[in-house]
């Protein structure tokens, strides 16, 4: 076995070990697809190694990771709209309950719940808030990835753990009107 | 209780680490200030810390996904994609055929009289031994294990064999890369301290300091680094990464074993891998032992001393059963 002072392919394999797994949950929260997620960040490696070996070994992988991954996912989705998937006519009165259901059932859990709440959080915030948890980057880095101020980032980090904060403190009462809900709906 | 922003702005900076020393003192005179702040303060810790572990909410398979890229990326000189088709004649095949006996039969030829003339054969037999390399590099063989180890060894590079299990202390050389060769595994280091635990059905590798590559002896572009404080088994060609939480994995060289809240299920792993026995939990205890830990320190006491204090720890009762402990109620 000779193993040659590959520096870059030691460091490139230690980077996809260690990300692989968030980069693939990242791609979840857009694109809601556990293959096209594998698939996305897959072939954004295989693009890092191909074309933009020098980034392999500098500080700013991680960055560039988060960054090209996010915009292939939003490539994937803009492509995947010409042909639609989902249409309207596949909602119906029994969807329409499940997702009251789904949370009854999981009050007891409060990770689950968490996540529920999280998956509530405005769209910007949610964005901010995931991926800051995700890739455990600095502000600068999020704002840089998302294209915005470090200030916005702050901000919706701050609204997004109120908002948190507020729905863990408030979940007794929550389920007091989802049952309710769910009874008046059945 | 409604934050003013001045504060929620400290509390998000401070939890990301990216408090300024006047901003991260503001936050702490603001926590001393009433003891609801300081509740206030440690929801938002335990939400900040909860939800990292939320978002990973998939686990995806990172060394098939490794495998996959790895072979994309690397694709191997000689067996690129034939784009025509290519015959073959008989003949042809028959000559091909018969060079590949010659210098198969020449090179087995070769390797074997290398091997029987180079290699040194350190068996551990009744006691753990202790061996010193010509290079400095100190290795503890644990009973009943075997390592080889070449006559030239440090000249070029240093090879070695390993069935059983063993402790290495690596000097460090650049140069000469140090090896570990198993049955179905390879270990490569250039200086660290590391463990090699190879049964007939694992090989496992636990790191102590610096760095190591642990790969398939097969196939050595499947491989995982483990860095201080990580290991990883090797079963069925199929790697599993795990953290190391205590010293036990080297107990057979000290006689130490320390648990610290160590769940049952991994201490009585622990016990049984010292004392080269099996242990197992009945099935009755199984289905709630995650919720049992064990306390304690053990510094080379006998097995039945060991059994004897878990049976007071966690109110089990053990029984022999054809040379096997059992742990039940």
């Amino acid at each position: 076995m000779h193993i040659e002072n590959d520096l870059p392919y030691q460091r490139f394999q230690e980077v996809f070990e260690q990300y692989y797994n968030p980069l693939c949950n990242y791609a979840f929260s857009f694109v809601n697809d556990l293959s096209s997620s594998e698939d996305i960040v897959q072939e954004t490696f295989v693009k890092i190694w191909e074309k933009k070996q020098d980034i392999i070994t500098s500080e700013g992988l991680r960055f560039y990771l988060f960054t090209a991954v996010r915009n292939n996912c939003l490539t994937h989705l803009q492509k995947a709209k010409k042909v639609p998937v989902v249409e309207l006519n596949d909602y119906d009165a029994a969807d329409e309950q499940m997702p009251v259901r789904q949370e009854v059932k999981d009050e007891t859990d409060y990770r689950s719940h968490l996540a529920a709440a999280m998956d509530q959080l405005p769209p910007k915030c949610r964005e901010v808030f995931m991926l800051s948890r995700m890739s455990k980057q600095s502000y600068k880095e999020i704002a840089d990835t998302l294209g915005v101020s470090i200030k916005t980032v702050e901000n919706q980090i701050g609204k997004a753990l109120k908002i948190l904060r507020a729905y863990v403190k408030d979940r007794k009462m929550i389920l007091l009107i989802l049952i309710f809900l769910f009874y008046f709906l059945k | 209780m409604e934050l003013s922003e001045n504060i929620m702005q400290l509390i998000t900076r401070h939890l990301n680490d990216e408090a300024s020393k006047e901003e991260q003192a503001e936050l702490e005179s603001w926590l001393r200030e009433s003891p609801v702040n300081k509740q206030e303060y440690d929801a938002y810790v335990k939400l900040w810390e909860d939800s990292s572990g939320i978002v990973l909410k998939h686990r995806f398979d990172t060394s098939a996904a490794w495998e996959k890229v790895q072979k994309k990326i690397q694709p191997l000189p000689g067996i690129a994609p034939v784009k025509r088709g290519v015959v073959i004649s008989f003949k042809r095949l028959a000559v091909a055929a018969a060079i590949i006996v010659f210098v198969s039969a020449t090179a087995l030829y070769l390797y074997n009289r290398n091997e029987e003339n180079s290699w040194k054969t350190i068996a551990a037999l009744q006691n753990n031994q202790q061996v010193t390399m010509p290079d400095g590099t100190v290795i503890r063989l644990r009973k009943g294990s075997t390592l080889r180890y070449q006559e030239d060894f440090g000249d070029k590079e240093r090879t070695t064999k390993l069935s059983g299990e063993a402790f290495f202390e690596v000097q460090h050389d650049e140069q000469k890369p140090f090896k570990v060769y198993t049955a179905d595994a390879v270990v490569e280091v250039l200086g660290t301290s590391f463990l090699v635990r190879n049964t007939d059905s694992l090989d496992e590798v636990v790191v102590n300091s610096g760095r190591v590559r642990f790969a398939e002896r097969g196939d050595i572009s499947r491989q995982v680094i483990l860095t201080k404080g990580q290991k990883a088994e090797l079963v069925n060609k199929q790697f599993t990464r795990d953290t190391v939480l205590n010293s036990n994995y080297l107990s057979w060289e000290n006689g130490k074993l320390i648990f610290h809240n160590t769940p049952l299920k991994q201490a009585v792993e622990d016990i049984g891998n010292l004392y080269n026995i099996s242990i197992v939990l009945a099935p009755d205890v199984k289905e709630h032992a995650d919720s049992i830990s064990i306390k304690a320190e053990f510094d080379k006491q006998t097995l039945e001393q060991v059994i004897d204090e878990i049976q007071l720890m966690t109110g089990l009762k053990a029984s022999r059963e054809n040379g096997v402990v059992v742990l039940g109620k």
